[in-house]
């Protein structure tokens, strides 16, 4: 259909042409480097001194995307060129939009072209003057054209030549860029698509990433960081390497705190670390919920200061079902402009982010929620084992009480009728024995049955006094010498309940005593004074026994736990749980060999 | 005159030797192994002082006692109880049915004559 039209020589000229046209956009790796190399060939296909490729951008601009032979100063009034607010020849072909004063230069293709630009300015009435900017006959170019870039039923933009001598733009000049234009255009739209392809491809990557991030055990902190990295680091993004993200505080929701930044200097992590929301743009963004960008050129001279970088910054709220989390603050390059895309892909990253927060929160909760249930149901199953320890100390209790009185009447009975005093020894024993399995019975009892103290004031002194002079009894074969040194604790008045307390330290005296039973010399020391002004009383025992085994002396509040031959392993336990019940404590210090300390601390008042 | 002391309890071997040790103390002793016998041979015996166990099969402690408060002529004996598992909270309940004393086994037999002299003395 060409050759019909053109004739053989053209024909070939065209197809070599486009073919040539269509090899850069199979061979050159990006949009800048194709258009830059077509914009070459079309200055040798055209013969023409300056040619330029304009595209039009989505702020509506159509700059030179790329050119040859044109000047400086031409480029950078033409540049700023706007469809929206402009008007002229090369506006209006790419528009659509030719008025009637254009209709001599126009071909049937859309394409303007005159060859000598004086003769035409001539033509033009003063009223159609103003549709001209005239630049191009400023610059002195006679040869004229603008091609428009088909892609498919849309014009993406124009190819313009110029030259300043006349007649440089024949016909067929025209015929071939009016057969080309669809071609590169076709070329520009691949670059393009693939761009996009590309970076959709990079932020699903970069999103993917996070997401990731998110399943790894690590700290919210250094998750946020992490995250930022992986996003400044976007080469296409105009991104400084400078951002930080703010969450709003838990305990004060008027707050923004600092917890995660990148690049930041140690002056603003002071600076930043606590940001009230009317103090800051930041914080407008967050009672807004909106996107805030500042750009260095819109600040006002009052709050830029000197040493201040040139950049702009992007502030985003971070949202969770409309519940504002914090916000993320991203610095971007000097001249960056604002653009959807950006915009766009930032969105989703705080969506992600808002996510990953939201569920590491939620977590959080769970977890804790999960650990109270676990101890409470630990506090359930041991309330569970006390009780059934109590219903078996009830039945021990009574199955085994009666046969003991029965031994204990009996061996009185034996005593009263023999008249051999060889017998006595073995009653003796009997009378021992029964004892010793009545306080084993007693313990069991106690442990099972330790209830919430029933607090009244207690003279301290006296109760220790009774306990001393009881277990003196107790074990009145046995000489050890008491040191008491509580008179400090004379007219000291605790809320305490005294029954409790006595057996506290009946238990820990019964143990000191039996400590002591290998010894040859055996002291007990008791010790005691008021604390005011911590609140409590501090009473400590100590012994010159046997001491107690490293790995024993954590295992003394344990249930059952005993190193005699016979006890029950619940003196200690009923102990460590009254004296904590009272809201004080007990520690044991004590070595092998060396003798045990035990200190209780018994708070002066009832906690409430 | 001897003083006459009833004892209530379950267990044989435990009457047998507080029996023989009541007795060695010079006492006048009776055994009732039988709960549900108790109020026919306090009316029957008339003791000076009833020693009875708490936790008996059949009827317990508390019944027998509040049973024998209502048997009047019934010589208004002071009740012992005996018991191998003693609860605070059974004190009112103790008062309740007129008892005044509670000894806890394994009993001593010294304790034992002195409550009952207590008891006796005190009557």
């Amino acid at each position: 259909m060409v050759s019909r039209r053109l004739g053989l020589d053209a024909a070939e000229k065209y197809i070599r042409s486009s073919r040539a046209i269509l090899n850069l956009s199979a061979r050159m790796f990006s949009r800048s480097q194709y258009l830059d190399a077509a914009a070459k060939l079309i200055f040798g296909f055209s013969g023409c001194r300056c040619v330029g490729i304009r595209l039009a951008d989505a702020a509506g601009h159509i700059p030179y995307e790329s050119y040859q032979g044109f000047s400086g100063k031409f480029l950078e009034t033409e540049n700023n060129l706007c469809l929206g607010k402009d008007q002229c020849a090369c506006v209006r072909v790419i528009k659509r939009e030719a008025k009637p004063s254009d209709a001599s230069a126009m071909t049937p293709f859309g394409s303007f072209c005159v060859n000598q630009s004086r003769d035409f300015d001539k033509t033009l009435s003063k009223d159609e003057r103003c549709l001209y900017r005239g630049v191009c006959i400023e610059n002195g170019f006679l040869s004229i054209a603008v091609i428009p870039l088909r892609y498919r039923s849309s014009i993406i933009g124009a190819i313009h030549l110029a030259d300043e001598r006349e007649n440089r733009i024949p016909g067929d000049v025209i015929g071939l860029m009016e057969f080309l234009s669809p071609v590169i255009a076709e070329g520009v739209q691949k670059f393009e698509l693939s761009d996009n392809i590309r970076k959709s491809y990079d932020i699903q990557r970069k999103i993917n990433a996070i997401m990731r991030l998110s399943l790894e055990e690590i700290g919210l902190e250094e998750l946020l960081r992490q995250a930022l990295e992986t996003i400044v680091f976007i080469p296409w993004m105009a991104f400084e390497l400078k951002a930080a993200i703010f969450l709003v505080d838990d305990d004060d929701p008027q707050t923004l705190v600092l917890r995660a930044h990148i690049g930041l200097p140690k002056k603003f992590e002071k600076e930043w670390a606590r940001i009230p929301f009317e103090q800051s743009l930041s914080g407008q963004a967050v009672v807004n919920r909106e996107v805030y960008f500042i750009d260095y050129a819109d600040r006002g001279q009052e709050t830029k200061y000197p040493g201040m970088p040139l950049y702009g910054h992007y502030n985003l709220p971070i949202l969770f079902v409309n519940k504002i989390l914090g916000i993320i603050r991203i610095y971007v390059r000097e001249g960056y402009q604002r653009n959807r895309q950006d915009e766009e892909f930032l969105f989703s990253f705080a969506a992600a982010l808002a996510a990953i927060i939201n569920r590491r929160r939620t977590e959080k909760k769970l977890f804790k929620a999960y650990e109270e249930l676990i101890e409470s149901q630990n506090k359930l199953s041991g309330a569970q084992r006390l009780s059934d320890i109590g219903t078996l100390a009830a039945t021990v209790a009574h199955e085994l009480r009666n046969p003991l009185g029965v031994i204990r009447t009996a061996a009185y009975n034996i005593r009263k009728k023999s008249k051999d005093p060889q017998l006595y020894g073995h009653l003796d024993n009997i009378d021992k024995k029964v004892m010793e399995s009545d306080r084993i019975i007693s313990n069991l009892l106690c442990y099972s049955r330790i209830k919430l103290p029933h607090h009244e004031k207690v003279r301290i002194y006296d109760i220790l006094e009774e306990c001393t002079a009881a277990a003196k009894n107790k074990f009145k074969d046995f000489k050890v010498s008491v040191l008491k040194k509580y008179n400090g604790l004379k007219g000291c008045v605790l809320e305490a309940d005294p029954l409790q307390i006595k057996e506290v330290f009946g238990n820990i005296l019964d143990n000191a005593y039996d400590a002591l039973a290998g010894n040859k010399r055996r002291v007990i020391e008791i010790e005691g004074a008021c604390d005011q002004a911590a609140g409590e009383v501090k009473i400590s025992f100590k012994d010159n026994g046997a001491g107690i085994d490293a790995q024993d002396l954590k295992r003394l509040s344990e249930p059952f736990f005993t190193t005699k031959a016979r006890g029950t392993g619940l003196g200690l336990t009923v102990s460590f749980q009254i004296v904590h019940l009272h809201g004080g404590r007990i520690d044991v210090e004590s070595r092998k060999g060396e003798g045990a300390s035990f200190s209780v601390a018994i708070p002066l008042f009832k906690k409430q | 005159m001897k003083t006459k002391v009833m004892l209530i309890d379950d267990d044989k071997e435990f009457l047998e030797e507080m029996n023989e040790m009541l007795l060695l103390s010079g006492y006048e002793v009776v055994c009732i192994d039988d709960a549900k016998k108790a109020a026919c041979a306090t009316l029957e015996h008339e003791p000076d002082v009833i020693l009875l166990d708490l936790k008996m099969p059949d009827k317990s402690g508390f019944e027998v006692a509040d049973e024998l408060r209502y048997l009047s002529g019934a010589c208004g004996a002071p009740i012992i109880v005996m018991t191998a598992y003693f609860k605070d909270e059974l004190q009112p309940l103790l008062n309740l049915c007129g008892v005044r004393k509670c000894l806890k086994k394994p009993l001593h037999p010294l304790d034992v004559i002195s409550q009952i002299e207590e008891a006796v003395a005190g009557r």
